[in-house]
């Protein structure tokens, strides 16, 4: 028993990452996602994949084959070279829009809930409002404003992503900027945006590294539904969802599961991994969690 | 006592309740579920922004048209029960049927056919798609009256209509080419309506024309309900109503198997693909005889303004492999825009040559500029086949998915260089050409129409079919040389057959008409 609770108290007293790297669990789920980064990265230039080059000779919706792994698609192009280089868009728009969305989110965040007054009832009602239209909705009509390409979607998704972010930050700081320690830097003179950057951001920041990897794989589920409904990338661009649509089509979805069934399983993995990491995050970081 | 009472008066709830539900059941109308992938955008014929197969589709059911147009060509009488040509050749006239008459009983005569017409080519009436009528004498090019001159229709007597034409055209000729635009509308309803207001009436809420179906109620882009009209004077059918529901084109064919539908629209059409899923699933697939697509790639000749280029870009697709990919082995490559198996024929072949396009490449002095190709998104896998196959001769191109209405206002407005098309094909020689190379319609931007439109002119003018074959041959020779558009393929479909209803004419459905008067219910 003594023994179990020095044990816990010392893991609490390791830095962040060690607490991390205990975490059994978050590090499968690291581990998998680095090396889904790396496959997706490395394996076209070392494989010689072509993505966007139909091989006629083997047709078109041809199973797999030692030529063709994972079979072809309805233009006769590499299914396996299309999953990686889909990968790379899917992973790119997930984590790039998360980024975006934690970019605009902490700030707002930040200034709503510690000026208060005007900047908290125009920042939280601008959240409001962004959070009343169903996201997929909204989404929808801006892509298809703005044009359905990988970066217009990154854009899209990482500018509408904020008010969950912000919210978090903003309920954060509400606690935090009645601490004393805040109240004492500002009763000796220090500037607004000095206290925010040093006393309370380090204080309010925690619970949004857990939500980014969760908020990525959101964003690589939203860029699923919009290429499943056709507003996705632009063709002949590949993404895990849009290769996921061709399973719309009644003889695809019945007889020919090697097309759609590995970018299924590859957004899954990833959404599961993001959320183990998300949760990893979540223990090595928050203190009261612990406590 | 008091429990005897509550008895009798349980038993007499419960037999009037019986005797209700008994009732409910037998008015329970008979109903054919009806599947469209797209919403229609008007119930008002002449007034459909988009013109589309979607909204012929439904006022086929409720107006009434002049003949039955089958998918070989072939015609049969509707509103009229026959045709004859009249004064040389400038004139037809049309022999009603006695027996039509509109929903609200009254007699359709040929008056009102004459002032359907006089009403949508009245300039001041805000009408869509009069073009159609552009083809009669007293009209401009965009079918508007011309003032002072004197439109070419007239009720002759009450029940026969004449037409007459700016050049001779044969009755079989006109029917083709317009009866699908040609509708007639309950001109006695309004009687006191300003031409200009005419659109903005509540009658095409709840429309009443002459057609096989009666309007009942309407969930604007989503359902229709009409009921058979007992009294079309081609018969009617054994079911008494007809609901017609949106459903995405993907899921038409799992409705039918699951059977939450009758029947969709076109013709149960489906993919060699899905017809092997069709036909595990115990549904019976036909194939069709006539061609029903016509594919294109439409070129903007402004932003391509050197025929060689396009040439180049003729040569440089590999049709073949197109063809395989879009119809599954259910078409055929061609050169020309001349439906195959019809009264006129081309000679001009197709064959690749990746050599060939590059030559012209560089003698029509191709900068190396990335051109747009518009495309539906059903069709990128065939944008990216072109695209793939243009790369290979030095073609840059991206691809822009589009719906429909923006991939051809986009091509009118000059946005894209290119476009991928299908038409639904017909056996006239200019079933193609003369809506595309007009002044009104010049959609692929060509600078000067006018070596087109003359021989266009000359075909229309002449008659017989030796000399219209030879004026054809040069025509197509011509837009061979220019290539202001690429004819693709023409291809075949598949029609699933409805499990529940029999009698259905599935290949004229592509038609834009439905011989739904003699559909009968199965083992009714």
């Amino acid at each position: 028993m003594e023994r179990g609770r020095a044990m816990e108290e010392k893991r609490l007293d390791r830095s962040p990452w060690a607490r991390f790297r205990a975490d059994r669990r978050a590090m499968v789920c690291l581990f998998v996602l680095c090396l889904e980064i790396l496959a997706v990265l490395l394996l076209p230039s070392l494989l010689g994949l072509e993505p966007n080059a139909s091989d006629l000779e083997a047709g078109f919706w041809a199973p797999p084959s030692a030529e063709h792994w994972l079979g072809t698609d309805d233009v006769g192009r590499d299914l396996l070279a299309r999953l990686l280089s889909g990968g790379q868009v899917s992973l790119f728009i997930g984590l790039s829009s998360a980024a975006i969305s934690a970019a605009l989110g902490v700030p707002l965040g930040l200034l709503a809930g510690y000026r208060r007054g005007g900047w908290e009832f125009w920042i939280m009602r601008l959240a409001d409002i962004f959070q009343t239209f169903p996201s997929i909705v909204l989404v929808l009509c801006l892509v298809t404003l703005v044009g359905p390409s990988a970066l217009n979607i990154v854009l899209v998704l990482g500018l509408l992503g904020w008010t969950g972010i912000a919210r978090l930050v903003y309920g954060n700081t509400l606690a935090v900027r009645e601490q004393e320690y805040v109240l004492a830097v500002r009763a000796l003179g220090a500037r607004t945006g000095t206290i925010l950057r040093r006393n309370v951001l380090p204080n309010v920041v925690s619970p949004v590294w857990c939500s980014i990897p969760l908020r990525a794989g959101r964003a690589i589920l939203s860029e699923s539904s919009l290429s499943f409904l056709g507003f996705g990338i632009r063709a002949p661009q590949a993404s895990w969802g849009s290769m996921i649509q061709y399973a719309s089509n009644l003889t695809v979805l019945t007889s020919r599961p090697w097309v759609w069934l590995p970018p299924g399983l590859c957004i899954i993995l990833t959404v599961l991994c993001l959320a183990g990491i998300g949760d990893g995050l979540r223990d090595a970081l928050d203190p009261r969690f612990h406590s | 006592m008091r429990r005897l009472i509550a008895l009798l008066l349980a038993a007499a709830l419960t037999l009037g309740l019986t005797a209700c539900g008994g009732e409910e059941q037998a008015a329970e109308p008979v109903t054919v579920r009806y599947g469209l992938s797209n919403a229609w955008d008007s119930l008002m014929p002449y007034n459909s922004p988009s013109g589309s197969n979607y909204t012929r589709i439904i006022c086929d059911k409720i107006y009434d048209r002049l003949a039955y147009v089958h998918a070989d060509g072939t015609l049969d009488p509707r509103g009229a029960t026959g045709w004859e040509s009249a004064d040389d050749g400038m004139a037809v006239l049309f022999h009603l049927d006695e027996k039509a008459a509109f929903h609200d009983g009254t007699p359709v005569t040929a008056q009102h056919w004459a002032d359907t017409i006089s009403l949508i080519t009245d300039p001041n009436c805000p009408a869509l798609g009069r073009g159609t009528f552009s083809v009669l004498a007293g009209t401009d090019s965009n079918g508007c009256a011309l003032e002072g001159e004197r439109l070419g229709v007239e009720a002759v007597d009450e029940y026969t209509l004449k037409l007459t034409f700016k050049s001779p055209t044969t009755p079989e000729d006109f029917l083709l080419d317009k009866n699908r635009e040609l509708y007639v509308l309950p001109t006695h309803l309004l009687a006191d309506t300003d031409p200009a207001e005419v659109m903005e009436l509540d009658l095409w809420d709840a429309p009443v024309g002459s057609g096989p179906c009666k309007f009942v109620e309407e969930i604007p882009g989503s359902q229709l309900v009409l009921e058979v009209n007992q009294d079309y004077q081609l018969g009617c059918p054994d079911f008494d109503r007809l609901v017609v529901t949106v459903i995405d084109k993907s899921n038409l064919l799992p409705s039918l198997i699951s059977g939450d539908l009758d029947y969709y629209a076109f013709g149960g059409n489906v993919s060699v693909e899905d017809a092997e899923t069709a036909r595990a699933s115990g549904l019976e697939v036909a194939e069709g005889e006539v061609p029903n697509t016509f594919y294109e790639l439409m070129l903007n000749c402004q932003t391509i303004p050197s025929a060689q280029v396009r040439r180049a870009i003729d040569l440089a697709l590999d049709k073949e492999a197109l063809c395989l990919q879009s119809t599954q082995g259910l078409g055929e490559p061609t050169a020309t825009d001349v439906t195959p198996g019809a009264e006129y024929t081309c000679s001009l072949t197709w064959q690749r040559d990746v050599e060939g396009a590059r030559t012209l490449l560089e003698q029509g002095g191709y900068d190396g500029r990335t051109y747009s190709l518009a495309c539906t998104s059903n069709r990128s896998g065939l944008a990216a086949l072109m695209q793939q196959e243009l790369d290979e001769v030095g073609i840059n191109v991206t691809i822009e998915t589009v719906d429909s209405a923006a991939l051809f206002s986009g091509m009118a407005d000059g946005k894209y260089d290119m476009a991928i098309a299908s038409h639904t094909p017909g056996a006239l020689p200019l079933w193609f050409t003369a809506s595309r190379l007009s002044e009104s319609n010049n959609i692929f931007h060509i600078a000067d129409l006018e070596p087109y439109t003359y021989y266009i002119d000359q075909i229309s003018a002449s008659a017989g079919w030796e000399k219209r074959q030879v004026l054809l041959d040069k025509l197509q020779e011509l837009l061979a040389d220019q290539r202001p558009f690429i004819p693709l393929w023409f291809g075949r479909t598949l029609h699933v057959q409805s499990p529940t209803v029999d009698n259905i004419d599935y290949p004229s459905s592509s038609f834009s008409n439905e011989n739904i008067w003699a559909w009968r219910m199965k083992g009714a």
